[in-house]
């Protein structure tokens, strides 16, 4: 089955560009202002809530498969040639796009993180990064609660932690020079926190629900149903050549008197019709096959002389007529009927036959002419 | 646990009794040879059949060539009915008759291996003594047993053959493998289940499965019609030229690229469909897709192959783009003037100045011209057309089983008259008479009137070059039985 499915594609370009985002941007947000003051609630908001609504967009999308689609949005630009909007359509008619554009940004977002770690991490070795939080409404102890609860996913880093003394030492107001009131070397030990919420928000849970998705979608997957062989497939020119067999040439009277042979078991009302049909005298009778005793089979099997062995033309010539022709003599009469009369044979019946016959040298087709009458 | 004891059933019989036809349509695979001449199968074959959650196995095999030599030699090996069994293992593993008798240690092997046993005869031909043989030495083996006549040219002698295999099979079964519909398909396969208690659970699953995928087909199906109309009703050929002469002088060119490019997109989309059905070896024959005429057109181009709208439209933007700088330059305090006016002068230069770019020349390289245009088709018929055709050939496809090697021809379809008429898509069924376009009314009518309005409302939109979500979804209503 074609795979009318979808494929998890990522356009390079998305994610380099994602990626020259998240460089730029945290390089501005990390750098603070003169003194190197950066304002942890902006980070928080960067990189946990940013994170969280992005991610329930798509994730709502990729759900009712409708929302922020990139394609549908694109396509309503003017200026796009007949081609590229032909384009936009084809894509919006993708089976399950909603996935496409899901993975796309996902790996778009996965990139932006990871350059905004890698900036981090260049900016925490390189320069010293003072993280204050400014708020006119709220105090040191409204706040702590939420950056506790935030950090829940990391209880197990406990330097990663919010601590309240920590978070009124690092309150800051653009009354108070850098100097003010603050313990020095305090301003930086937000680090761990931002990192484990950059690591956890922006990163970790992408990865997470990629994962899931990615299960999920599963279940839109095709299946097919076939087979798988353990034969090797014949090649066309082999089928071909099945068909192409020798075949005997057909006689219509025999030449010597002969014994009867009925391995079919055709009845006695038949077998005088095809008596009086030929001009040759009928010596002895003989029966071998599914119908003869051992000792018939054996009398029959020893018989030297002409025989004419009249079989079932509809089925198919078995190895073991073949077996028992080995060592005799004489033609071969396949017949067709019903229970009142002869019918001519079938031509691929007939074929079958005069493909039988033909390695078997001592042996002649036999059929006889208006069987019918 | 129970899901992973797969079934396994080896099909056996007299030559040409149809045991490849029956592997061939319940494995789902037309690459199964199958041959009207006797000896084709000579070794054994498995066909693993996954359906997803389970799955079963077939094992296709020779038929009987000396069974009652072979029912001798057995005969002798076994003095009472408990070494029956055993006798038919020593049998396929005895290198004497190995030699001997290739054919049937090849279809007694899988027997001994644990394989239920399919036997497969013919219902149009009379049963006959020769058949009691190898009946026995099917018994011998001890294995669950389940007999199928093959009506193959009629059905003449079923009663007969009934009579003879209920003494030596549990089951029997008329099944034939060219006809069975889908649901005789899955009736067969919980016959099977009773076979062997312990492959029910996992049999019960298969037929899960395959109803599943009937619906996953008719998804899919839905899905490449989608693609299939989007691709046809959007299609456009164009050639820039300097002169709407030159323009016009390109009309046959293009006019026979179209087609072709149509003709062959609609071809794929089928060969899509035989893939999905699994009939690769199908041969589809199928009439050129009729296609509306005056799709010819020319149009203006500018700077950088735009029309004037779309000229205008960049020029509008880059005009805000501008303005909007300004803005921000000044802080806001131009309060938006800005980008407003510039998008405005964009716009106005680009709609008066167009015409005059088409003059200028860069290096010899002109800025503007004519472009000859082959569709988009804006015909509101022709999106039925493609549906009538692509569902006569779902028809066909549905009801097709794996061992009918026969070909499909879709050149019933929709003619060009109906097209040229303009008759309103909705009565194309009532003008013609073709079998494609009756299934297509036969299938609109079966939809509800919101389905019906759904499906109407997206080829208008289809043919006016506008975008329509879901479309698969619209069509899949089509699909359904």
């Amino acid at each position: 089955m074609p795979h009318i499915g979808y494929q998890v594609k990522t356009t390079n370009v998305v994610v380099i560009v994602a990626f020259m985002l998240g460089l730029f941007l945290s390089w501005g947000l990390f750098s603070g202002d003169e003194q190197g003051r950066v304002n942890l609630l902006h980070l928080v908001a960067v990189f946990v809530f940013l994170p969280i609504v992005s991610l329930l967009i798509s994730s709502l999308s990729l759900v009712f498969g409708k929302g922020l689609n990139l394609a549908f949005l694109a396509g309503y630009i003017p200026f796009w040639s007949h081609q590229k909007r032909r384009d936009f359509l084809l894509q919006r008619q993708q089976p399950h796009s909603q996935f496409l554009f899901f993975y796309q940004s996902q790996f778009a977002a996965i990139s932006f993180s990871l350059a905004s770690l890698f900036t981090f991490f260049i900016l925490l070795v390189s320069t010293d990064i003072n993280f204050i939080w400014r708020s006119t409404l709220l105090n040191a102890e409204q706040i702590h609660p939420l950056l506790e609860l935030l950090a829940v996913p990391w209880k197990f880093w406990p330097s990663a932690q919010p601590d309240l003394n920590l978070l009124i030492a690092t309150q800051d107001s653009r009354l108070l020079n850098s100097n003010g009131n603050n313990i020095k070397g305090q301003f930086g030990d937000w680090w761990q926190f931002i990192l484990a919420a950059q690591v956890f928000y922006a990163f970790s849970l992408r990865i997470l629900v990629i994962v899931i998705s990615l299960s999920f979608s599963k279940t839109f997957s095709r299946v097919r149903i076939g087979a798988k062989s353990s034969a090797k497939k014949l090649k066309d020119s082999q089928r071909q050549n099945l068909a192409k067999a020798p075949l005997a040439e057909i006689v219509n009277h025999i030449e010597n008197d002969y014994a009867l042979n009925n391995w079919c078991g055709i009845s006695e009302h038949h077998l005088r019709n095809i008596e009086k049909r030929l001009t040759e005298k009928k010596t002895s009778e003989l029966i071998a096959g599914p119908l003869a005793s051992y000792s018939e089979q054996m009398v029959s099997e020893r018989w030297q002389q002409t025989q004419l062995l009249i079989v079932k033309g509809w089925e198919p010539p078995l190895a073991e007529l073949a077996d028992f022709m080995q060592n005799g003599r004489g033609y071969l009469l396949p017949l067709d009927w019903n229970d009142e009369q002869l019918k001519s044979l079938k031509q691929i019946h007939l074929d079958e036959w005069r493909r039988f016959v033909q390695p078997l040298s001592r042996w002649q087709l036999l059929q006889l002419e208006n069987i019918e009458c | 646990m129970l899901n992973h004891l797969r079934a396994s059933f080896a099909v056996v019989g007299h030559p040409n009794k149809g045991k490849s036809s029956i592997v061939s349509t319940l494995a789902r695979d037309d690459s199964i040879l199958i041959s009207q001449q006797s000896g084709t199968t000579t070794q054994s074959t498995r066909y693993k059949i996954d359906t997803g959650h389970a799955g079963f196995e077939l094992v296709d095999t020779p038929g009987f060539q000396r069974p009652r030599k072979v029912l001798h030699w057995l005969q002798l090996h076994a003095q009472s009915a408990d070494q029956r069994a055993l006798a038919v293992e020593k049998f396929v593993n005895d290198l004497d008759c190995q030699k001997k008798y290739p054919d049937e240690v090849e279809l007694l092997t899988p027997l001994t291996k644990g394989s239920a046993i399919l036997y497969v005869v013919d219902g149009s031909r009379p049963y006959g003594v020769e058949y009691e043989a190898e009946m026995e030495i099917l018994r011998w083996t001890g294995q669950p047993s389940m007999a199928l006549i093959n009506p193959i040219e009629n059905d003449s002698f079923i009663d007969s053959w009934k009579n003879a295999l209920e003494q030596f099979f549990k089951i029997v079964r008329v099944f034939n493998p060219m006809h069975a519909d889908f649901d005789k398909q899955l009736s067969l396969l919980e016959a099977f289940s009773h076979l062997q208690p312990k492959w029910k659970n996992n049999l019960d699953q298969v037929i899960i499965d395959l109803k599943d995928q009937q619906h996953q087909l008719a998804d899919q199906s839905a899905t490449i019609l989608a693609q299939l109309l989007t691709e046809l009703c959007s299609y456009q050929c164009q050639q820039k030229v300097l002169t709407e002469a030159q323009a016009k002088a390109l009309e046959p060119i293009l006019s026979k690229r179209y087609n072709q490019w149509m003709c062959k997109k609609e071809s794929q989309s089928h060969q899509q469909m035989l893939d999905l059905f699994s009939h690769q070896r199908c041969e589809l024959n199928a009439s050129s897709l009729a296609l509306p005429p005056d799709l010819f057109d020319s149009e203006q181009w500018y700077a950088w192959g735009l029309n004037k709208k779309q000229l205008a439209s960049v020029s509008a933007m880059t005009g805000a783009a501008a303005g909007a700088a300004l803005d921000f330059a000044v802080a806001g305090h131009s309060f938006m003037l800005g980008a407003i006016g510039g998008g405005a002068l964009g716009f106005t230069s680009a709609w008066l100045g167009a015409n005059k770019i088409t003059n200028v020349s860069v290096k010899g390289l002109p800025l503007g011209g004519y472009q000859a245009l082959q569709g988009p088709i804006k015909n509101r018929n022709f999106p039925y057309v493609v549906i009538a055709r692509f569902l006569y050939l779902f028809e066909q496809l549905q009801s097709k089983n794996h061992a009918d090697r026969s070909g499909i021809d879709i050149s019933e379809a929709i003619s060009t008259e109906t097209i040229r008429s303009g008759a309103i898509a909705s009565e194309i069924a009532n003008t013609e008479t073709s079998v494609a376009s009756n299934i297509l009314q036969n299938k609109l009518d079966e939809l509800s009137k919101s389905q019906l309005k759904a499906i109407h409302n997206a080829c208008n939109q289809l043919v006016s070059q506008k975008a329509v979500d879901d479309l698969s979804q619209v069509l899949s209503g089509l699909f359904l039985e």
